[in-house]
């Protein structure tokens, strides 16, 4: 299962927490089999233009993502991954990377509903 | 690129045609939510234009309430829908209340050719056809 957190420069476990999904430095994809890491790779985010924010949602459906860890992200992008089948978790509350896909593994983490949506014409 | 106006004023967009023909979209029109609605089940939009007031001056809260409410529909229905407004409520109110909706931009009250083509211009760049 590829899982994608936004994250901050240079990405990868030890990397701080991207607290926004659409205006993160860089994606770390990790790829989680039978409870345990896998595979940890980054992936460079895409430009983001106002009103553009299903492009980063397509880009890591199409990469393949089925689950994104985020700690900020609007309401439009939120059900956009809902449509194409990508699970969100809030994470907000990790430092880093490493500690979101930990609580993911042991199944610590809440689905993210429209309650932890933020807004801003930015998201 | 297809487009759906929602409004009660079909008179006023047909005026407009003009821009959105140079523009290579295709317009059709909702005179309300729930004929939009059905219309984008039916058929996707690369974009809502949503002229719920008619032209109306800007009420605040009460606008504001419904716009989100329309906005929040078409995503709920397909969330790949650009959606962007008719309402003339200001770049400040705009962030502030429509935040997080993914929403385009928000046109003035009557809005002008040149604001409908700057509109086209920002979708194209979206949908990266510019």
């Amino acid at each position: 299962m590829l899982i994608a957190i936004p994250s901050c420069l240079p990405g990868g476990l030890d990397a701080n927490m991207g607290m926004h999904f659409g205006h993160c430095d860089i994606y770390t994809l990790v790829d989680i089999e039978d409870g345990a890491v896998k595979e940890v790779r980054t992936l460079d985010p895409i430009p983001h233009h106002h009103g553009g924010c299903m492009a980063p949602v397509q880009y890591l459906a199409n990469a393949g993502v089925k689950v994104l860890l985020a700690g900020g992200m609007g309401m439009r992008p939120l059900m956009g991954f809902q449509q194409v089948g990508v699970e969100v978790f809030f994470a907000g509350m990790f430092p880093t990377v490493g500690a979101a896909v930990q609580a993911f593994i042991e199944g610590r983490l809440q689905p993210f509903t429209l309650e932890f949506t933020c807004g801003g014409g930015h998201h | 690129m297809d487009i759906l106006i929602v409004t009660p004023r079909a008179d006023f967009w047909n005026g407009l045609n003009g821009v959105f023909e140079k523009r290579g979209a295709s317009v059709r029109t909702a005179c309300a939510m729930p004929e939009a609605l059905a219309s984008l089940k039916e058929k996707k939009a690369a974009l809502a234009v949503l002229d719920l007031f008619g032209g109306e001056a800007w009420s605040g809260a009460e606008h504001a309430d419904a716009m989100k409410k329309a906005v929040i529909s078409i995503l709920m229905q397909d969330a790949m829908t650009n959606t962007a407004s008719v309402c003339g409520m200001g770049d400040e109110t705009f962030h502030d209340a429509m935040e997080g909706l993914g929403m385009i931009c928000d046109l003035p009250a009557q809005p002008s050719a040149d604001d409908v083509d700057d509109l086209l211009g920002r979708l194209l760049v979206i949908l990266g056809q510019a």
